[in-house]
Order: C-alpha cells, then sequence, then structure tokens
C-alpha cells in the first residue's frame, strides 16, 4: 500500500498582484486615504469662506512650500528609516550605530567629491555597495559572534560601534562641517520638449534640483527595495526570517546568510541616503545624531519591523518638520516657535500613548 | 614619561571616592533594573539629567526666594552675573537655605524622574517586545536634551548653569573640609541605596522581580501583573538614578546639556556587565573599574598631549571600553561577580522535608 504513489497534486494559492500583507496594509492606508480625502474637502470648503479664505490667500505659499519640502525631504526619512526597520525586523536588534553609518557615507560622498571630483549622485555607485560590504563585516566581526548572547550586548555593542566610529571620524576629518554644492543646481534642463529651469517653480512654491533629485532617487530606490523584498527569492527568504527564524531554518533557509544580507541592505540604505542629502546639507562628525533619532521615531511611527510603514513614517516626519516650522508665522494666534525636533517629540510622544505599535502595525 | 609629582594625592583620592560614588548610584540603579528585574533600561542619560536640571532649576529659581531674595532671571545677559554672584553668596553663608534647596531638590527630581519612568514603562512594555522601551528611553533621553538645550526657561538653554555650589560650602570656609563632607554625604547616600537595594532584592518583591525576569509567562499564569511590576520597579530605579543626577550636578558645580550624551549610557552599562548583572557588589565593582580608567586615561590623555602626542582622549577610551566588553562577553558573561544563589527559610525547610 505504501508502494503505491498518488501523483502529487500541487495546489497553488491564488496569488493576487500583490501578497495578502500588503493587500492589507494597502487597504489600510486607503481607509486613511478616504478619511484624509474627506478632510481635506472639509479644509477646502472652510478655504473658500469669508476670513479664513483672505488667511489662505496671506499664507497659502509658505504652507505649499513647506508640504512640498515636507514630502521631498520626508522620502529621505523614509529610505534610512527603512534600513534600520529591515534590520529590526530580521535581526531584533536596534541599531544604534545607524546614524553613524550614515556620517560615514557622507564622508565618502564628499572625498569622492573633493579629491576625484565625482558627481554626489554617481557616487550612489559606490557608497551603496561600500556600505553594503561595510555592513557585512560590522554583521560578520561584531552582531554575529554575539548572536547567542542576552539582547542587550548587541545593543551595547553597536551604541558602541556609533561611538567609535564618529571619534574616529573626528580624529580622521576633524569637527570642521564639509559641505559640496553642485555647479548645475540652477542649469536650465530640456528634457525633450519639456525645458526645466532649476529652482523649479511650481504652484508659486520652490523645489530645488537638490531635493527633487533626492527625493526621485530616494522613490526610486525604496521601489527597488520594495520589488527585492516582495518578488525576488532573497527578498522572500529574508521575509521568512523575519516572520519565523526557526521556521525558516526548517525549510532550508540559511539565516546567517540572510541575516548578514539583511544588515548590508540595511547599512546600504543610508549609503544611498548619504550622498543624496549631502548636496543640501553638511556633515560633521556627529552630523548622523540628528538623522539616528529621527529614524528611531519614524521606525516607532511606521510599527517596528515594517518597511512600508517606515516609509509613510518619513514623509508623515518631514511634512510635520516643516509645517512645524512655518506654523508661528501662519498662525493668526501667537505660537512659540521652536526647533523641528520638538514636533518629532511631539510626535513620539503621541504614538507611544494613542498608538505604540505604530501606524501600520499590528497590536 | 608621565610626571606624577604634581598631583594632589588627598584632593584626587577625595575627587575619585566622590565620583565613585555617583557613578555606583547609577550602577546600581541599572542593575537592580535590568540585573535584578531584566528591563533594559538605555535611558540612565535621561533619568540622570532629569536629576541634574531639577538641581539647576532649584538653585537659579527656589534657593534665592528662600533666602529671601528675588529671583533674578539667571539667562538674561542684564542679571546673569549678579544672579550668579547671588546664587554663590547664598550657598556660602545661608546653610539653611542651601540644604532646603537640595532636599528639595532631591525629593522633586526623585519624584518627576520616577514618574517618568513609570509612565514610559507602562506604556512600552504593555508591547511585549521590551526592546522597544530601550530604544524608547534612549531616544526620549536624546531628544529631552536637544529641547532642554534648545528651550532658555529651563538651565538657559545652551549656556547651562554654573553656580551650583556644594552645600557644605555653606557651613565651614576651609574648601578641602567642605570637598570631604560632601564625599561623606555622596558615600553615605550610596551606601543608603546599596542597602535599599539588597532588601529589595531579599523581599517577596525583589524574588517576583527575578520570577518575571526569567519567565514572565510563568509569573503571569500565576495571576502576577507583570507590567505593573515591572513599571513599579522602573520608578525606584529612575528615582535613584535622578539622586545620581542631583548628586553629578552638586559636584559639578554646573548643568549643562553636553554632560547627559548616550557616552554616560554606555558608562553606566559597561559598569554592570563587567561587575555582574544582578549583584550589587558587582555592580560597585564595575562603578570602581570604570571610575579608575576614566581618570587614567584622561590623566594620560593630559600628560600625552603636553609632551606633544596628540590623542584623543574619548576614542582611546572608547576603544577600552569597547574591548572590555567584547572580552566580557567572550569569556565571562555572567561578569566579575556573578549574582548569588538566594534561598528563603521556606526553602530550605522544602528541602530538609524532602530529605527526610
Amino acid at each position: 500500500m505504501a508502494s503505491e504513489q498518488q501523483p502529487m497534486t500541487i495546489i497553488k494559492p491564488r496569488q493576487g498582484l500583490l501578497p495578502r500583507e500588503t493587500r492589507q496594509q494597502l487597504m489600510r492606508l486607503l481607509r486613511y486615504g478616504l478619511g484624509g480625502l474627506v478632510i481635506v474637502a472639509i479644509v477646502w470648503t472652510l478655504l473658500n469662506t469669508g476670513a479664513i479664505s483672505t488667511w489662505y490667500g496671506q499664507w497659502g505659499v509658505v504652507l505649499r512650500q513647506a508640504l512640498v519640502t515636507g514630502v521631498l525631504v520626508g522620502s529621505v526619512f523614509g529610505l534610512v528609516a527603512m534600513g534600520l526597520t529591515l534590520i529590526f525586523g530580521v535581526l531584533h536588534i536596534i541599531n544604534f550605530a545607524h546614524g553613524a553609518l550614515l556620517t560615514v557615507g557622507m564622508y565618502i560622498t564628499f572625498t569622492l567629491f573633493e579629491s576625484f571630483n565625482v558627481d554626489p549622485y554617481l557616487s550612489v555607485f559606490v557608497t551603496i555597495p561600500a556600505l553594503f560590504i561595510l555592513g557585512i563585516i560590522i554583521q560578520r566581526l561584531i552582531i554575529h559572534p554575539a548572536r547567542n548572547a542576552p539582547g542587550h550586548n548587541q545593543l551595547l555593542l553597536t551604541l558602541g560601534l556609533a561611538l567609535f566610529i564618529e571619534n574616529a571620524l573626528l580624529v580622521g576629518f576633524t569637527a570642521t562641517p564639509r559641505f559640496i554644492r553642485l555647479s548645475y543646481a540652477r542649469d536650465e534642463f530640456s528634457l525633450g520638449p519639456i525645458t526645466l529651469d532649476f529652482p523649479l517653480r511650481v504652484f508659486g512654491t520652490t523645489v530645488t534640483l537638490e531635493k527633487l533629485a533626492a527625493f526621485i532617487f530616494a522613490l526610486l530606490l525604496t521601489g527597488v527595495l520594495y520589488f527585492i523584498l516582495q518578488r525576488t527569492d532573497l527578498g522572500k527568504a529574508i521575509r521568512a526570517t523575519a516572520q519565523d527564524k526557526e521556521g525558516a531554518a526548517l525549510v532550508g533557509i540559511d539565516i546567517d546568510r540572510i541575516s548578514m544580507i539583511t544588515f548590508g541592505i540595511g547599512t546600504a540604505c543610508v549609503g544611498a541616503a548619504a550622498a543624496l542629502v549631502l548636496p543640501f546639507l553638511q556633515v560633521d562628525p556627529v552630523a548622523g545624531n540628528a538623522f539616528n533619532i529621527t529614524a528611531f521615531v519614524i521606525v516607532v511611527l511606521g510599527g517596528m519591523g515594517n518597511v512600508l510603514g517606515a516609509l509613510i513614517g518619513g514623509l508623515i516626519i518631514g511634512l510635520t518638520q516643516e509645517l512645524w516650522v512655518v506654523l508661528p508665522v501662519v498662525l493668526p494666534f501667537p505660537f512659540p516657535s521652536s526647533t523641528k525636533l520638538l514636533s518629532v517629540f511631539i510626535v513620539f510622544v503621541l504614538v507611544l500613548f494613542f498608538r505604540p505599535q505604530g501606524i501600520l502595525g499590528k497590536k | 614619561m608621565i610626571d606624577l609629582s604634581n598631583i594632589d594625592f588627598v584632593a584626587t583620592t577625595i575627587a575619585l571616592l566622590t565620583i565613585f560614588g555617583i557613578w555606583s548610584i547609577m550602577a546600581i540603579s541599572l542593575n537592580l533594573e535590568y540585573g535584578v528585574a531584566g528591563i533594559p533600561n538605555f535611558g540612565q542619560a535621561l533619568f540622570v539629567s532629569l536629576g541634574a536640571y531639577t538641581t539647576g532649576v532649584m538653585y537659579s529659581r527656589v534657593m534665592p526666594l528662600l533666602a529671601g531674595h528675588d529671583a533674578l532671571d539667571p539667562c538674561d545677559a542684564d542679571t546673569l552675573a549678579s544672579a550668579l554672584q547671588l546664587r554663590s553668596d547664598i550657598a556660602q553663608s545661608m546653610p539653611v537655605a542651601t540644604f532646603v534647596t537640595v532636599a528639595i531638590a532631591l525629593v522633586v527630581a526623585m519624584f518627576i524622574s520616577g514618574l517618568v519612568g513609570y509612565v514610559m514603562s507602562l506604556i512600552t512594555l504593555r508591547l511585549k517586545e521590551e526592546w522597544f522601551l530601550a530604544l524608547v528611553l534612549l531616544v526620549g533621553g536624546e531628544i529631552i536634551r536637544i529641547l532642554v538645550r534648545g528651550y532658555k526657561p529651563i538651565i538657559c538653554a545652551n549656556s547651562g548653569i554654573a553656580g551650583i555650589a556644594q552645600p557644605f560650602r555653606s557651613i565651614t570656609d576651609d574648601t578641602q573640609l567642605g570637598t570631604i563632607l560632601f564625599m561623606v554625604m555622596v558615600l553615605v547616600l550610596a551606601l543608603i541605596v546599596y542597602w535599599y537595594s539588597e532588601r529589595l532584592i531579599r523581599s517577596p518583591y525583589g524574588r517576583l522581580l527575578k520570577a518575571v525576569r526569567e519567565n514572565d509567562a510563568v509569573a503571569q499564569s500565576l495571576g502576577k501583573d507583570v507590567v505593573r511590576i515591572r513599571a513599579r520597579v522602573m520608578f525606584i530605579g529612575s528615582a535613584i538614578a535622578a539622586v545620581a543626577g542631583v548628586l553629578f550636578a552638586l559636584n559639578l558645580g554646573l548643568v549643562s546639556t553636553n554632560d547627559f550624551v548616550v557616552t554616560l549610557t554606555l558608562d553606566v552599562w559597561v559598569m554592570v556587565v563587567l561587575g555582574g548583572l544582578g549583584n550589587m557588589r558587582g555592580a560597585l565593582l564595575g562603578a570602581a573599574v570604570i571610575t579608575l580608567l576614566r581618570r587614567v586615561t584622561q590623566v594620560a590623555a593630559i600628560q600625552l598631549n603636553q609632551s606633544g602626542v596628540d590623542l584623543e582622549f574619548n576614542f582611546v577610551r572608547f576603544i577600552l571600553l569597547g574591548i572590555i566588553l567584547l572580552i566580557m562577553l567572550r569569556y565571562r558573561p555572567q561578569g566579575l561577580l556573578p549574582e548569588s544563589r538566594r534561598t528563603t527559610v521556606a526553602h530550605d525547610a522544602l528541602l530538609t522535608d524532602a530529605n527526610k
């Protein structure tokens, strides 16, 4: 009876265009989106009534400018946070050296520009592999040996690593802030029939070349990362490891290799972000710290380990920061002006109190 | 060659013992939270800084009122110098106002810090993932530091508050005697904290904490409210850390946001990991070793710089801390003084019954 072999029939699960998890997340987004649309409609009606209309006529440009800048910068925040959340999802460690690695990437970009005159957007092709390899080395040398130790050790090691990198950069590059400026940031570009004259003017707002390029590249890289995670075997292995380490090992996934590659991909994300932000920021050995904190808040906001959440969280934080800065100017009543970080802090506290699992996280 | 002839050994010993006392309070607080209760508190810098900021506020706002003066604005450029002068005058001539200020600072700092620790852990520990709490506290500490640095009314933003004289200067003119008395006060407080934490470990609550650390599912199945138990120990630990913060500010004579960076958290963690998790004597040993290491690297860096070698002091220290961590992790993860097995009377009785 045992020799009789039935021909195996493989029941294929119904595969939609997107995996089920993503579909659910998108549905949730759609719900939020519809809610958002209702709010926009209400705001729109309000804007067309007397006093508010005059107010909007006066300050509309400032608000629109804040919205545009917020989205542009937020995409880069999202990219940094995605790397962090990916590492957390698979390795279950909080990588405190993330910001320091961003600084390393910025210094690579700066050195390439200063010494070899490499365009920062081309240096992405150097910083991504460089930080990928650096990430793999760090994972092999520091994180991997401590994988079976209690969790605090790995956290301490990344914290120590961050301080080590900061101090090494301080010795190597001194504390002087460095920056690079693009020679073509104010040029005209003709793409077929369209001529782009930078800085662009869109609805009365100014869009600089640096921020637009950062936005486009960041979205592109986010798309690539998402494609890798959802559509390739490597991505499936990564997601499987994140969901259930032992289960993944049982079906033949090399957990150690996946952990190593995931850490590399996570640090490669900051490598890309570093090259994208340097044209409009400056770099000193502790430049990554501000990004570190913002990225952690974004990860909490998006739900720890949730890649799509990190992107959306990045956009939300970008918008919040920019709007916060213009609030004292545009509000008709007195409002104290303060640092951008206060708005990040407020978002952080609100998320902790009302949705500690993050906007896309499951309870 | 390192020249030791110009080091005043008495003053150095007093300074070292004072610093050791302050750091050991921090180490005990973390050992209570992580070593005994298993809560990864990466917010040491946050809770210590809360204590220090409270001291700054008390010295600049409350002390002049207690002494019967109007509180001058300590940050405004016009009144800054006279406010500083007033603070120093009171702290050197009016013992009652000074000691009452210090006492108020201690109580208020403990309460604020404890409350922050309690609320933060109550919210985050509900989410099972306890590393989330580590992240929240570390990020929270850094954000609060940056906010205080940018917001004048607390400790004058970037410039900080100077002129926080040690309280014993008000009863003696002898500077050395003042520092010795302050050292005694710090060590007595450290001793009280040590005694209290030892008692806490031995109490039923301490055993409950260890049970939660080892297996929270079992503790929960026995009807214990795990989240609340942990949040409560966070209240105690954070309050103790705030005491260290007050003493830190008094010892330095200055409150500045620059002192409460992530480095402080790392130092305290290395102390506890080095000394031994769950063992209070281990925490003291770790504090002693790291205090000495700090001082030795500091002196060595100064001496090296004087003899023309350009070396970053912090850089050397972090390499050493990293090496200590790696070695301890690899060869002695339980620390130099591992946690001892503690038995209860009931446990012993049970054993003798079983052996009969």
